[in-house]
């Protein structure tokens, strides 16, 4: 007895995983962080939030929030109802690592691209299943601007000078 | 005319003269190599320089040669690396795509080939990245010497080249001992202990892909990647050509080439031609592609695109 209800947990568990991986809807493994910041689940895993549009006040003042010129705020993106989730423009509730599915709302030509893997990078083998880089990784979505990481130096002999 | 003494012999005689001065010579120089040579320094650079075509070793010669690229390293650089020769991938033919409007010639890839490939640190390494002015797309008129603070006009560009893998590469057509060829993936590889350095190959790229040893490779221990190839990044010896492989010794495992991993923007993207379903595939069907200087009918297997 004991062992079928370690099997059944073993199985919602496995279940549960899968349903949580959004990428096997694009034949992809996803990689990089996918977690909700934790400064906000500080206050709001047991707080509910304001829902009036405003520009953000302390202590919200500490995030860098760029993403959409200003034309944007928490709750466009942000369940209020749950804080852990994000929701589509149309509602329907996303969980993190499914944060593609949000962005290609306003970025479909780049999600697009992102999906035949063209935008973004293909992670560790060039055969099997696609493994990707998910949106957060590179664009960090409060500030999603792509900077690039110092250019390194042109090595001691210059390549012009002897083939 | 006098007959020399040689010529008198009988040929029975001779012959077994011949071979017993053969028996004594091994016989007497085996335990003289062998205290003159205790490391097998010597008997190794003999083998080398005595060791045929790549093409034409059996698996157990190349094992052999294998252990003595493993044991010449050791004695050079003071590094024990491991050298295997994986064949080719059945079935795949690979390529590669750069996306221009990614590239912000950040030269990572410069420096991750240069890492990976144990390219002597007085060397250039295998890839270049050229700052292009606006509008031009001649490799000729490309600066290398770049750095963050050049100033560069509004529209320029920068063009990431290294060798382009061709269909029909002029360098193998040139090369006179057959020390270059393409292989069934697709790469084009050099027979490093064949070569005898003529650098025919390098006037005939028109990509400014080969270098050449021009001294003996500089190899810091520390910073040698002990994981190597035959036919791949293992330390080279002095007077040979090397090139790009696309990191022969990691896309033959499944791995991605140092230059695509490095890449910080995504602008590379390597993957298999015979893949229906695959990236290049996708890229050769819908974008607009061009390939470098494709009016010379090298048929290159690298092509360049935008995101537009």
């Amino acid at each position: 007895m004991r062992k079928i209800v370690w099997l059944l947990a073993g199985g919602m568990v496995v279940c549960l995983s899968h349903w949580g991986v959004a990428g096997s809807e694009v034949g992809v493994h996803l990689a990089g962080p996918t977690a909700a910041k934790s400064e906000c689940q500080g206050c709001h895993a047991w707080r509910n939030p304001e829902r009036t549009r405003r520009a953000l006040a302390a202590p919200h003042d500490r995030l860098r929030m760029q993403h959409g010129q200003g034309d944007l705020w928490c709750l466009d993106c942000h369940r209020a109802e749950q804080p852990g989730e994000l929701k589509t423009r149309s509602g329907r509730p996303l969980p993190y690592d499914a944060a593609w599915q949000l962005c290609a709302d306003c970025h479909p030509v780049q999600i697009t691209s992102w999906r035949s893997g063209i935008h973004g990078k293909r992670m560790e083998s060039w055969r099997g299943a696609r493994k990707l880089l998910h949106c957060p990784a590179c664009h960090e979505a409060h500030d999603p601007a792509w900077r690039p990481p110092p250019m390194h130096p042109l090595p001691v002999q210059s390549l012009r000078s002897h083939p | 005319m006098s007959q020399t003494p040689e010529t008198l012999l009988d040929p029975s005689r001779r012959r077994w003269l011949q071979g017993a001065g053969v028996a004594v010579t091994t016989v007497s120089a085996a335990p003289l190599m062998a205290l003159a040579d205790p490391e097998g320094a010597v008997a190794d650079t003999l083998e080398t320089l005595l060791q045929t075509h790549y093409r034409r070793m059996s698996r157990t010669e190349i094992q052999e040669v294998l252990h003595r690229i493993e044991r010449r390293a050791e004695r050079e650089h003071g590094v024990r690396i491991r050298c295997q020769d994986p064949p080719p991938v059945t079935g795949v033919r690979f390529g590669f795509a750069v996306n221009l409007s990614k590239c912000k010639g950040l030269r990572h890839c410069v420096t991750a080939c240069r890492q990976e490939n144990n390219v002597s640190m007085q060397g250039s390494g295998n890839v270049r990245v050229l700052a292009m002015p606006p509008g031009v797309r001649t490799l000729e008129s490309g600066e290398v010497e770049y750095d963050a603070h050049t100033p560069m006009p509004p529209g320029s560009w920068f063009l990431p080249v290294q060798c382009q893998q061709c269909a029909d590469p002029a360098c193998v057509r040139a090369c006179p001992v057959e020390a270059t060829w393409r292989e069934p993936d697709g790469i084009v590889v050099i027979d490093y202990d064949w070569c005898i350095g003529c650098r025919y190959c390098a006037a005939a790229c028109p990509y400014w892909a080969r270098r050449f040893n021009w001294q003996k490779p500089h190899l810091s221990a520390a910073h040698i990647t002990p994981e190597t190839s035959y036919l791949g990044n293992r330390p080279r010896p002095v007077g040979v050509m090397e090139k790009c492989t696309w990191c022969i010794q990691r896309t033959r495992q499944g791995r991605m080439p140092a230059c695509q991993e490095a890449c910080p923007s995504g602008a590379r993207i390597f993957g298999d031609l015979l893949d229906p379903g695959g990236e290049l595939r996708h890229i050769l069907e819908h974008k607009t592609i061009f390939r470098l200087k494709e009016e010379l009918h090298t048929d290159p297997q690298t092509w360049y695109f935008t995101d537009v």
